[in-house]
This record gives structure tokens, C-alpha cells and sequence, in this order.
């Protein structure tokens, strides 16, 4: 070690900040692992509990239920990432785009969905344009906190007022999140996957698994350009996402993301509230729930994958209240929307439960949700008539 | 602190020796390999291991929430790829390094763009800092230094200072983790050390009177 090392290190000795690992941390995290180890064949909704302990997997995964409902199709998006040189050279083109447009095939394992295309065009610093089959298109101005969107088959447009819409990119409650994720590529990738023809390139794969995603990128071989991405839950049932055209920093008119509407078109307004849900919104989901069904039911399972299969399935067999109009169903489907990103929001401490499946709004003797609010010793039970109590975990319901 | 490094350094000075480092390493082989499919042995190697990787996580960070939330990270990614690892213990000890490098540099890329993102968007971000709980003025003002030292510098330099002066990793053992050679090693660790004397080169002089 020279002079120049020993300077340094006896500087880094005097220097004193706190370090020590939290006990609580390292057990919780502990438990969380060995939950995941132990189950050989989860539950679905432990996996998800699982999964959405992840920060990043959360704001992808909620950010795209938020965008599912809007837009009424399943949308999930994951995150990428890379790893070698060409990873590298890929994330900086990604994470310096002024302007980046490609397109999202999503299917899912969902009966009945259909595989949907979507174009997604972005801009700096936050400009959002998807377009859908059928003359959808949504657009998002992340300054102005103001959507619209337009349905060209109904000749219908409804603004959007996005209120508590984060500046911040990586929040849950923004829908650029996904975007980001797409934008912030790690540097490595966990495996190479090697050459593979297709199209008639040579594309070179790798596979980055983060927090309960696979992600596998392909890249031209000779190019280095990004071509393909693909994305899909490891352990669960959920959306297979596939990314492709990749265009960057193409010229982009400000007319791609005016919030002007058609001319012609009916108008209709809607406030979205994009804040962090909270345990109102999930009672407000579940009374919807159960004021918009005809039995007066709560949803079967808060499970995202298996309530939008569900939720499918009930409006195909007419479960629905007939009564229920193009804006109830919306405010049902947005209600639903913030209900569940709170469900998805919990950390595998909250411990969580739900039990509805079966229980009709007004039933005051069945406890139908639970959950143990962060640092708190008493869990918050919500019951079928939606009241709330404080309950100690020995008297939870069994 | 770290069991397996050896004798360890803590970055406060005091030097903490864990009796139990010798057998731990010897065990660490074949914990890893009961690891695979045994979730109690695996909760042996996560105790053994946690400290080192979340202290790695704070001295790269300055702040215990993002260390603690990247930590995670690691021990998910560990979980996931588990299975794939064929090395041995000392294999094992820098694969943790190696994957909590990727995480930290992540984390610090997102953060970087977001508060671009949110520079652009005109609106203000609540930074965290580091914890500055029971310690000096002084000492905090040397953690501000070091901290906007070091995170001027590039993610490669910032490992590099960090698995050398705060890990007390030998500089075969920061290749092994970066998947380099020790004489560029050694060359990157004299580029870094420049950079930093620039940025706190008063107060160096200050320790060294």
C-alpha cells in the first residue's frame, strides 16, 4: 500500500456513519426468502405477495394495471436489462432518447383475451402517445397532469384530470414507470444466451431475471442494435410481453401528443386520481364491487391476473347489473384500479388475506380482508358490511 | 463484519475479528450446496452473509433505505440464480459482490435519470442523506465530503475505492469481482484515488498532520 492508499484509508477510518444492519430488516427479509424457498408450488396470490415486495416489479405492475383498466384491455409491462458491452451501449441509447417509439405485443394465459398490439410513443420529459387496434389511442402529459383519450370506433373522446400525478417517473402512480424501467438498464445480464437466427438476423440474447421478472433482450449481432425485448413473470401466471421496432430520437411533432380533441366526437371528463392508494380506495373497490354485481358480491380475488379473468367471465355471464351504464363501468373499472394497486402496494410484513369470495356487501359478521399496516402490532380487518377494526393477531380470523 | 474477508475492517477503524470466521469459511462449500434445495441452509448462508453485503450497499450508498431496499435486490437475485452458481466459497463471497455492484450501479443510474426527469419537470425532490445519527459534526461533514466525492466518481472507480478501502478486498480479490485483471485493477485504483484527492484533498491533509 503506498502513501497515497495509507492517506486514504486513514481518512475512511476517522470517518463514522451509522452502518450497523437493522436486525428487523435482515429477519423480515429472511422470512420473505425462505417463504419463496420453501413454497415448491406457490399459491398464486403468494407469489404475487412475493412479487409485488419488489419496489420496481410494484410500480411496473401497477402502472400497467392503471393502464389496463383505462384503456379496458390487459397491459402489463416489465422492466429490461442487459449486461456485456453491446447491453451497455444499448442502455445509454435507451437512457439518452430524446424521443423513443416502439411496439407492445402483450398476451396473456387468460381465456378469451386476445393478444393486443400497441404502439407507444415517448418523449421527453413526459409525453406519452398508445395507440390500440380499433382507433384507441391514449395520451399522457405528464407537465400539464392531463390525459385524453380517444375511441375513434364510438367517436368518443374523455379528457383526463390526473390529479396527484408524480413528476417522478419511478412512482407508482405514474404511468411512465414502465418506460423507465425500459429506460434504466443495468449494466450486466445474468446470462448470455448466445446467437439465434430469426428474420433473417443473427441476434445475440441475454437474460436478466429481476425480482420474480425474466427479461431477455436480443440485439443484433453485428449492429448492436436493440431489437427485441421480451418480458414475463417467472413463477406466475401473468402477462407475456413482447417489444419490438424500436425507434430513438426520431423527430416527433408536438401534434402527436395534443390533448386537443377530435372535432365531432362525443366529450366526455373524468378525474383520475393517481396518488398512492390507500385502504379507502380498497373499500371504495369493494363496495363497488359489491353495489355493481347483481348478487352483490365482492370480487372473487384480489389476485390481478385472476380478478381480470374473473371480472371477464362475470360480464360474459351477465353478473353485471344491467343497469350499469359505459361511466359506471369505467368509475368501476378506475375504482377497482386504485383498490388493487393498494392490495398491490403490501409488502409480505402486511401479511394480508382476503376472503371475500362469496360474501355479500352488507355482512357484517364476515371478516373478508386483513392486513398488518407497517410497524403496527394489531391488524385492520375490514368486514363485509365494509366497517373497519383494530384486532389483535390472536383474535384474526382463523 | 465480513466473516469470510477475514479480519475486517469497519470503517470507523475499529478492527472486529469474528472468532467463528475460520469454520464459517470452511462450511461456506458445502452450505452452498445444501443451499440449492435445502431453505434452512440457505437461511444459514443468508446470516452469514447479509452484514457484508449490506454494509457493501450503505458505503456505496450513504443512505440505509437504498441499501437496505438494493440488499434485498441481491439476496432475491441470489435466490434466482442460485442454481446456475458453480463456484466455490471464495467464488461464492465475490459472486455476492459482483451482483450487489450491478445493484447499487442500477440504483444509482435510476436515480440519476429521475432527477433529471424531475429537474426538467421543475419540480423539487426530496433527497435523503446519509443517517447522521451519534456522530460529530465533523465526522458528518467528512461523510457529506466523502459522499459527493465518491459519487462524482465513475460506478467502476466507486466499487473499486469501496471493495478496497471499506471491504478491505485484496486487488486479485476486486478483479475477481469485476472480471478484470489485477494490474488494471491497480490502475483504475490509482485513477479513482486521484480523482478523490481533488475533491477532499484538504481534509486528507488535515488526517495526515
Amino acid at each position: 500500500m503506498n502513501d497515497n492508499d495509507k492517506q486514504f484509508e486513514n481518512f475512511v477510518r476517522q470517518v463514522k456513519f451509522d452502518d450497523t444492519p437493522d436486525p428487523n430488516h435482515r429477519d423480515r427479509l429472511e422470512q420473505d426468502l425462505l417463504r419463496m424457498l420453501t413454497k415448491q408450488a406457490p399459491q398464486q396470490t403468494e407469489i404475487w405477495r412475493i412479487i409485488m415486495k419488489s419496489r420496481i416489479t410494484k410500480f411496473a405492475a401497477a402502472a400497467a394495471i392503471v393502464i389496463t383498466l383505462m384503456a379496458g384491455i390487459a397491459y402489463f409491462s416489465g422492466p429490461i436489462d442487459m449486461a456485456t458491452r453491446a447491453f451497455a451501449d444499448v442502455a445509454e441509447q435507451l437512457r439518452t432518447a430524446r424521443t423513443l417509439t416502439y411496439t407492445v405485443i402483450t398476451s396473456t394465459p387468460i381465456e378469451g383475451m386476445a393478444t393486443m398490439r400497441m404502439q407507444i410513443v415517448f418523449k421527453e420529459p413526459g409525453y406519452i402517445r398508445v395507440t390500440m387496434p380499433g382507433g384507441f389511442v391514449l395520451i399522457i402529459d405528464q407537465m400539464q397532469k392531463r390525459g385524453l383519450s380517444i375511441n375513434a370506433l364510438r367517436k368518443e373522446f374523455t379528457e383526463m384530470d390526473l390529479s396527484n400525478l408524480s413528476a417522478d417517473p419511478s412512482q407508482i402512480s405514474s404511468v411512465f414507470s414502465t418506460i423507465e424501467k425500459l429506460r434504466t438498464l443495468p449494466d450486466r445480464a445474468d446470462e448470455a444466451l448466445g446467437v439465434k437466427e430469426a428474420d433473417g438476423r443473427s441476434l445475440r440474447g441475454f437474460r436478466v431475471s429481476e425480482e420474480g421478472l425474466n427479461k431477455i433482450v436480443w440485439v443484433d449481432a453485428k449492429t448492436w442494435e436493440l431489437v427485441r425485448v421480451e418480458t414475463e413473470f417467472a413463477n406466475a401466471l401473468g402477462p407475456h410481453t413482447v417489444m419490438t421496432d424500436f425507434q430513438f430520437n426520431v423527430n416527433l411533432d408536438e401534434s402527436v401528443f395534443t390533448l386537443t380533441p377530435p372535432e365531432g366526437y362525443r366529450r366526455q371528463k373524468i378525474q383520475v386520481d393517481m396518488s398512492e392508494s390507500t385502504e379507502v380506495d380498497l373499500i371504495k373497490m369493494l363496495r363497488s364491487w359489491g353495489t355493481c354485481t347483481k348478487e352483490g358480491l365482492f370480487p372473487p380475488t384480489l389476485n390481478p391476473m385472476e380478478l381480470t379473468k374473473a371480472a371477464m367471465k362475470m360480464q360474459r355471464n351477465g353478473k353485471f347489473s344491467e343497469n350499469l351504464g359505459a361511466d359506471e363501468m369505467q368509475q368501476l373499472a378506475l375504482q377497482t384500479g386504485r383498490g388493487m394497486n393498494f392490495v398491490m402496494q403490501m409488502k409480505p410484513e402486511n401479511d394480508w388475506h382476503y376472503a371475500g369470495k362469496g360474501v355479500k356487501l352488507g355482512d357484517a359478521n364476515a371478516a373478508i380482508f386483513w392486513y398488518r399496516p407497517e410497524g403496527s402490532a394489531t391488524y385492520r380487518v375490514v368486514y363485509g358490511d365494509l366497517s373497519v377494526k383494530d384486532m389483535a393477531p390472536e383474535n384474526l380470523p382463523k | 463484519m465480513v466473516m469470510i474477508v477475514g479480519i475486517s475492517l469497519k470503517i470507523s477503524g475499529e478492527t472486529k475479528i469474528n472468532l467463528n470466521e475460520g469454520s464459517n469459511a470452511a462450511n461456506d462449500g458445502q452450505l452452498i450446496t445444501e443451499a440449492r434445495n435445502d431453505p434452512a441452509a440457505f437461511g444459514r448462508l443468508y446470516r452469514r452473509h447479509y452484514d457484508a453485503v449490506f454494509r457493501y450497499c450503505v458505503h456505496r450508498l450513504f443512505e440505509r433505505q437504498a441499501a437496505e431496499d438494493v440488499t434485498s435486490t441481491v439476496f432475491l437475485k441470489v435466490v434466482e440464480n442460485l442454481g446456475r452458481f458453480k463456484g466455490d466459497k471464495q467464488q461464492f463471497r465475490n459472486w455476492l459482490y459482483k451482483i450487489a455492484t450491478n445493484a447499487v450501479n442500477d440504483h444509482l443510474r435510476r436515480g440519476a435519470r429521475r432527477k433529471r426527469v424531475l429537474k426538467v419537470a421543475g419540480e423539487q425532490v426530496s433527497r435523503r442523506t446519509v443517517d447522521c445519527r451519534d456522530v460529530t459534526d465533523t465526522s458528518a461533514e467528512r461523510v457529506a465530503l466523502l459522499k459527493e466525492a465518491m459519487l462524482a466518481l465513475k460506478p467502476r472507480y466507486q466499487t473499486i475505492i469501496t471493495l478496497r478501502f471499506f471491504e478491505n478486498l485484496k486487488l486479485t480479490e476486486i478483479a475477481e469481482v469485476l472480471g478484470s485483471s489485477p494490474g488494471t485493477v491497480r490502475s483504475q485504483l490509482a485513477r479513482a484515488l486521484a480523482k478523490l484527492r481533488k475533491k477532499i484533498g484538504p481534509a486528507l491533509q488535515e488526517i495526515s498532520k
